[in-house]
């Protein structure tokens, strides 16, 4: 009787395997992720792509998406488990493998983008011009738009000049430090400055100041 | 193994356990607040699939009941 149901839309009731009678939170807990489930596991993947998308990162989004990555874990990893124990609850894992597999295989998603920091490779490359426009706009003795306000897509605190190099300082970067973004394109900046520099790409370095 | 309660309580006593644990152990106890959730979580499913055993099972006697074979007792 189960196996000639008909295919019903995402997290229905319907495709729950159980009978009539059975209350809703155990037709949750025996059936596969939900739309819920899977919504909540996308928005951590991406708030833990935000937190990282910028030097020194965004710590409350980390810290509130890693919890979050943790809550699904805690959901999903006992319910397939016993499923896969019990012997009524396998043929549910194999008719909806896929929506089993959609929680881990974001998870993946997510760890491969955060292990190549591909957020902040993107975001960067898509703000590189406009920062470099406002940082040759301040050598060049111009008034810039950007303080405090956006640079592409990174929001700045403040855009400070040493010399020929402009640094991008970036708001709510960092935890226990400032952290931002330093155009120098003509020698490696912080020579006599507090602040610490790190090479990013081309005339770009990263930049942290303790508190 | 039967386990007692009903699904939600082992989940609503996990959440508590957890929330009231964090209190007198503070950050050492990172390593119980992983297992407590999980665990309730297990047991919750347990008896999420035994709940639904039964009601499949109580179906099943009832639609025999009431088929041609064995008609209903008045």
């Amino acid at each position: 009787m189960f196996g000639k149901a008909q295919e019903q839309p995402l997290d229905s009731p319907m495709t729950r395997y159980a009978g009539p009678g059975v209350r809703p939170l155990t037709r949750v807990l025996i059936g596969p992720p939900g739309l819920p489930l899977i919504s909540v596991t996308t928005l951590a993947g991406l708030l833990l792509l935000y937190g990282a998308s910028a030097p020194g990162g965004y710590f409350m989004t980390s810290i509130f998406g890693g919890l979050l990555a943790m809550g699904v874990a805690m959901v999903w990893a006992p319910r397939l488990l016993v499923g896969l124990v019990r012997a009524d609850g396998r043929p549910g894992l194999r008719r909806h493998w896929a929506r089993w597999v959609a929680i881990p295989l974001l998870g993946t998603v997510t760890a491969v983008l955060l292990t190549f920091d591909t957020s902040y490779a993107v975001r960067f490359a898509l703000s590189e011009k406009s920062m470099e426009a406002i940082a040759r706009e301040l050598v060049a003795g111009g008034k810039t738009s950007a303080d405090p306000g956006w640079a592409g897509l990174f929001q700045v605190s403040s855009v400070e000049r040493q010399g020929g190099a402009v640094t991008f300082v970036l708001e709510d970067t960092g935890f226990l430090a400032r952290y931002g973004l330093t155009w120098s394109p003509d020698r490696k900046p912080g020579v006599d400055s507090d602040a610490s520099y790190r090479h990013f790409t081309g005339p770009w370095y990263e930049w942290m100041e303790r508190f | 193994m039967t386990l007692p309660g009903r699904p939600v309580d082992w989940i609503v006593g996990g959440v508590v356990l957890t929330l009231v644990l964090i209190y007198p152990l503070g950050g050492i106890g990172w390593p119980l607040y992983l297992f407590i959730m999980p665990l309730a979580m297990t047991a919750a499913t347990v008896l999420a699939y035994q709940e639904a055993a039964r009601a499949r099972a109580a179906g099943l006697s009832a639609r025999r009941e009431q088929s041609p074979s064995h008609p209903p007792q008045e």
